[in-house]
């Protein structure tokens, strides 16, 4: 159904896709039945009519032999379309096969493949169908191989680039490992996934080979009498351009229709491709225009924080984004807050929303995704509006670390320009007050050597450099939060540590709140002083690190903690481990997200969603609503929360299924 | 049940030499865990072995020598498989999850097509997949479901060795534990020989019997999985092992000085942690009470 509608919307849905069709489907009306219907107009001569001028009978005049042009142009659509057809075919065969050859011969043998096919491409392909046709002579064969033969440089470097960037794919590596041939490799593996962009790539070029070929013919080295294409009725008609003009239009027009129908056919080709493609709006990672914010309508608005100073207080932060049915939204419900000099850890497997959060949070969430909360304050200035404070306040006060530091800095742009640069715009210090404060964030992150650091690009520096250098520029402004996105999953374990530490340190000395995004709870245990523990979008738990990990609350904590491998666990256990996924963005339950995996849930938690409650120190069960201020306390969103370590136990022990049989 | 035996194993891109002298052995039915971080040469180590690049050195599985094996017969290249990193590029995204695993099974043509079809739904459920998803491509499986499909096609290949390249890095937490323990158990029930290439020293005690270091391209200690993560007598083991980050949170981060210490990033032997035999360096006394500051 859905992919009908998609057809459907490609080939009629705008403009350009109603001419593809409508051309498209003419021109093969004509190649197909111009043969019938105006065949004896364009072959039967009569001396009587020759070279007249138009008329009622004969639109476009007649020719010497007093043949109707308009006929002969219209039956001419059949020769000069199967023509560029085939030519077009040879192109593809002949180049596709050059270019899978050196997708997956040896090292030399692909250097001299490619050095081939860049020597053919430097030559125009007229020139080389004029060189190919006077090789194979003239006439409709020889021209077809020519311009066959010019176009295969460009179907070959087509599918050598596409074919390399397949081939490195580990599914190639497993085909070779099973022992299969290469022929079986490029006929089941490579082909396949080249094939679309080769086929765009040839209907577009049809639309070229009827050009060439016309030219070829004008220029007499193609169709022969008294067989005919459009190229030889050009020439025909330029013979008597001055006595009748519309002998040349004629033919012209058809050119440039068919032309035009090609390429107009390769964008709807395109389309078809790009629709069939898994294209989701996902929130952009790191840039992006500001997304549309909006305030939900809730009764909660207005009162101060009651006396503590908060940094950064989130509650109940809801972000959405348009889907097929309805909406979908990865975050759900966060609430969390965070103090001065707090160090936070937010972890969470794929699919819990944690980078959404920080991305909302920077105003980074991207045009049709919206971000809505009850609250959304980071030093007192509210977020959810854009305003000049909230400008003023996450440009100075928030600094940004993301996980590959390698995609954050310009690659054109020297590390102490990207320093620097923001120094002089935001804070107005000149350039040499800059340079100096740059130089001292980069002694800072200890990265050794910072003046040649400052004049160096980022691709002359480590993976672990280049995060130190994030950070610096994360922190060169000052800010009073710091957000770092997996800051470490890219890096080795020994440079890991450096960084941690590194984050550790520096927040503690200029006291700069961090929000630590992480899937591994062993980071942010080893970092934060408190974790938020995100599910399907939700906070699940909000809780000290230490009394996190010692005792998690919430079944979904202790079945992530319980499957975190660790160095000095014995080696005869089998990690405990949870059955079935996350549910995904667009579904909407009314129970709590977990329960479907919860060894612990009942009818209650399918029914009904538990909200983060506080919990007292020692009392299960005597909860209270927090709302937005977790604070220093201990809050859970489960109705059965898992209090006390015998509980825990018997979860991990028994209640967790093992990988299904 | 066969073993692998890996002599003076050498890669060379260039001048650059990759993999340099590497020697070991897997005792049949043993699991030898290859660890090293980044650049170590470990992903290279098993594609050397998996006849995927070019080496020189002995490779042998049961006495067979695999390169000249290979030559003479392109199924030989079956007799050792490997699961990759990446779940997501190493399925055809053109096939079905069952195209996938009829494309490993030995003698397609002898087989009747619904004897073929069977071993497809048995091989599914020895991984714990719902053969109902066998028409599905891959792009409709979660990374996870993705990797036992991966898995599931190098066992279909019926192998002697078994070569497992980083398979839960691109994994989530609770994934990666199902993973590690389906491997686990069918290493365990089938006997296979096995390579688990790992940058997470956390994971190595769970699956592996015997554990080498490489750094550099080089070997650096080899030996008992426990022993070597207990008492590590190389300083970069060493230093690996005192790297690795606990859920308990009492490894050498926090707070600590080693850190602010090396400026440099990958050190040899960090300053921050002892080089000599003994416990592994647990430094977090003290770790809990920040936590409980905070």
């Amino acid at each position: 159904m859905g992919a009908q509608r998609n057809w459907y919307r490609s080939l009629w849905g705008s403009p350009s896709a109603i001419a593809a069709t409508v051309l498209v489907g003419g021109l093969v009306f004509v190649a197909v039945a111009a043969g019938w219907l105006w065949g004896h107009g364009a072959t039967a001569s009569n001396v009587a009519i020759s070279s007249e001028g138009p008329s009622a009978a004969h639109l476009l005049g007649t020719d010497p032999l007093g043949r109707d042009i308009l006929d002969r142009t219209l039956v001419a659509t059949r020769s000069s379309l199967v023509l560029a057809v085939l030519a077009t075919a040879t192109g593809g065969v002949v180049g596709v096969g050059l270019g899978m050859l050196s997708a997956v011969a040896g090292p030399v043998m692909r250097r001299l493949l490619g050095a081939l096919i860049s020597l053919l491409l430097s030559f125009p392909a007229l020139l080389l169908a004029i060189f190919f046709a006077v090789i194979f002579g003239v006439g409709s064969a020889a021209s077809v191989i020519a311009v066959g033969a010019s176009f295969a440089p460009g179907f070959a470097r087509l599918t050598q680039t596409l074919g390399a960037s397949i081939a490195d794919r580990e599914f190639i590596h497993a085909a070779r490992l099973l022992g299969k041939s290469r022929w079986y490799v490029i006929r089941r593996h490579l082909l396949p996934n080249v094939a679309e962009p080769i086929v765009l790539y040839g209907t577009v070029h049809v639309g070229q080979a009827i050009l060439v070929l016309a030219g070829l013919s004008f220029l007499g080295l193609g169709v022969q009498l008294p067989a005919y294409d459009w190229g030889s009725l050009l020439e025909q008609g330029l013979a008597r351009v001055y006595e009748s003009p519309a002998g040349v239009v004629a033919p012209a027009v058809a050119i440039a229709v068919a032309g035009l129908a090609c390429n107009l056919a390769g964008e709807v080709w395109a389309d078809i491709i790009g629709r069939s493609g898994s294209a989701r709006p996902v929130a952009s990672r790191r840039t992006g225009r500001k997304g549309q914010v909006t305030s939900a309508p809730a009764g909660a608005s207005g009162e101060r924080p009651d006396g503590a100073d908060w940094l950064l207080r989130v509650d109940g932060l809801r972000v959405c984004f348009p889907a097929a049915a309805g909406e979908s939204a990865p975050v759900r419900d966060v609430s969390f807050t965070i103090r001065p000099g707090e160090r936070l850890g937010i972890v969470g497997e794929s699919g819990s929303g944690k980078s959404l959060t920080a991305l909302a949070i920077a105003g980074l969430v991207r045009a049709p995704g919206r971000v809505e909360a009850r609250r959304l304050e980071f030093l007192g200035v509210d977020l959810l509006r854009p305003s000049p404070q909230r400008s003023k306040v996450l440009g100075r006060n928030l600094g940004l670390v993301f996980q590959d530091p390698g995609g954050t800095l310009n690659p054109a742009v020297r590390i102490g320009t990207h320093l620097r640069e923001p120094a002089q715009a935001h804070l107005g210090m000149s350039r040499k007050a800059a340079k100096a404060r740059a130089l001292a964030a980069l002694e800072m992150v200890l990265l050794p050597e910072p003046l040649r650091r400052y004049r160096q690009h980022q691709h002359e520096l480590s993976g672990g450099m280049r995060q130190r250098v994030s950070i610096a520029i994360g922190l060169a402004a000052e800010p009073r939060l710091l957000l770092a996105d997996e800051p470490t999953t890219a890096l080795d374990v020994l440079v890991q540590r450096d960084i941690l530490g590194l984050l550790v340190r520096l927040s503690t000395e200029r006291s700069t709140g961090l929000v630590l995004i992480s899937h591994d709870l062993a980071v942010v245990a080893e970092t934060c002083e408190r974790a938020v523990v995100m599910y399907a979008g939700f906070v699940v738990e909000d809780a000290p690190v230490a009394v996190l990990l010692g005792a998690p609350a919430h079944p979904y904590t202790a079945a992530l903690l319980a499957a975190t491998p660790d160095i000095a666990r014995g080696p005869d256990q089998t990690l405990p481990t949870v059955d079935g996924r996350v549910p995904g963005p667009e579904q909407d339950l009314a129970g709590c997200y977990f329960a479907a995996r919860c060894p612990l849930a009942t009818d209650r938690c399918r029914a009904e969603r538990p909200p983060l409650l506080r919990l007292a120190s020692r009392a299960p069960g005597g909860a209270d609503p927090v709302g937005g201020d977790g604070g220093s306390g201990r809050s859970v969103a489960c109705w059965y929360p898992l209090v006390g370590g015998g509980r825990f136990r018997s979860l991990t022990g028994a209640g967790q299924a093992e990988v299904a049989e | 049940m066969r073993d692998l035996h890996v002599a003076g194993l050498t890669v060379r891109y260039g001048d650059f030499t990759a993999v340099d002298q590497v020697s070991f052995d897997v005792p049949g039915g043993k699991v030898l865990g290859l660890a090293g971080e980044s650049g170590s040469g470990k992903s290279t180590v098993a594609r050397a072995i998996a006849g995927l690049v070019r080496s020189r050195g002995t490779v042998q599985v049961g006495g067979t020598d695999l390169r000249r094996a290979r030559r003479r017969d392109a199924q030989a290249r079956r007799i050792v498989q490997m699961i990759f990193q990446d779940p997501t590029s190493s399925l055809d995204p053109r096939f079905t999850v069952r195209e996938c695993i009829l494309e490993a099974l030995p003698g397609r043509r002898a087989g009747s097509r619904r004897s073929m079809t069977e071993r497809v739904e048995e091989l599914l459920s020895v991984v714990a997949l719902d053969p109902a998803i066998s028409a599905m491509p891959p792009r409709m499986l979660s990374g996870g479901q993705r990797q036992r499909v991966a898995i599931a096609r190098a066992l279909a290949a019926e192998p002697e060795v078994l070569i497992a390249d980083e398979v839960t890095a691109s994994l989530d937490v609770s994934v990666q534990a199902v993973v590690l323990n389906l491997l686990k158990r069918i290493q365990g029930e089938l006997g296979l020989t096995m390579l688990f290439i790992t940058h997470n020293l956390a994971v190595v005690r769970y699956i592996c019997d015997d554990l080498a270091i490489l750094n550099q391209g080089k070997l650096v200690e080899h030996g008992p999985a426990g022993q070597l993560l207990d008492q590590p007598q190389d300083p970069y083991t060493a230093a690996l092992v005192g790297a690795v980050l606990r859920p308990g949170g009492q490894s050498a981060v926090n707070g600590a000085p080693s850190a602010s210490g090396q400026p440099q990033d990958a050190p040899a032997v960090p300053v921050g942690v002892p080089a000599p035999a003994g416990q592994p360096k647990r430094s977090g006394e003290t770790r809990d009470d920040d936590h409980l500051r905070g």
